[in-house]
């Protein structure tokens, strides 16, 4: 939250006042409705996929055994805390997805998204042993081969 | 996360050890949604009908076994 707020003030978004006041200092617009029918039916057909080419070919397959970085950076990130350091098992390939990382600064681009399996014993000390698990979707570059 | 089976509990879903629970955290855009599990007794039943068993947390896992009204375990 912090970061994204100081992200914010440095790209222009946000004054520190309006944050420190908790209300914009300009009157809301409200964003431009589709101006046609036709218009609004693509709107609403859109899919707002996230998913974008990638130049490279994917790092790793289903069945690679996979750690979570353990360094991160200071951005916004779609890691969550509970995986880092921790090691899985790649369950699927979804092809290029935007990566939110950069698309917080403003910048689009795109990584190969993977599910990764984790047992869930190996995120949690007092779950119960066996089968369990937590399957999390994670970009390429929060991924190192294990 | 932490504690699947407690929370499934607490929605009267008790599973044995022998039942595999699967957390599927939504880190991503892609969104994910739960299948419910047939009840026995239905293979005749038309898709409408089936549609009327399912319930809102059949959808997202906290609910198991759905049973025609009248029926049950």
């Amino acid at each position: 939250m912090t970061t994204l707020a100081a992200q914010m003030v440095d790209t222009g978004y946000l004054t520190l006042d309006e944050i420190k006041a908790g209300a914009s200092a300009f009157t809301p617009q409200p964003r431009d409705p589709p101006a046609t029918a036709e218009a609004s039916r693509a709107f609403v057909a859109d899919p707002k996929s996230y998913a974008l080419e990638v130049g490279a070919s994917p790092r790793f397959a289903p069945g690679d055994v996979v750690r979570c970085r353990l360094a991160g950076h200071s951005g916004h990130t779609r890691m969550p805390g509970y995986v880092r350091g921790r090691g899985g098992v790649i369950h699927a390939h979804h092809c290029g997805h935007i990566l939110p990382d950069a698309s917080a600064r403003g910048e689009k681009r795109a990584e190969h998204l993977y599910t990764v399996r984790f047992a869930a014993s190996d995120l949690w000390p007092e779950a119960p042993g066996g089968r369990d698990c937590v399957l999390v979707d994670l970009w390429e570059s929060y991924l190192e081969p294990a | 996360m932490r504690d699947p089976r407690g929370v499934l509990a607490e929605f009267g879903v008790a599973l044995d050890d022998a039942t595999e629970v699967r957390v599927w955290d939504s880190t991503s855009e892609r969104r994910y949604l739960v299948v419910p599990l047939r009840p026995k007794g239905v293979d005749d039943w038309s898709k409408d009908a089936l549609a009327r068993l399912v319930t809102r947390n059949s959808m997202i896992g906290a609910e198991r076994d759905l049973w025609p009204s009248g029926t049950s375990a």
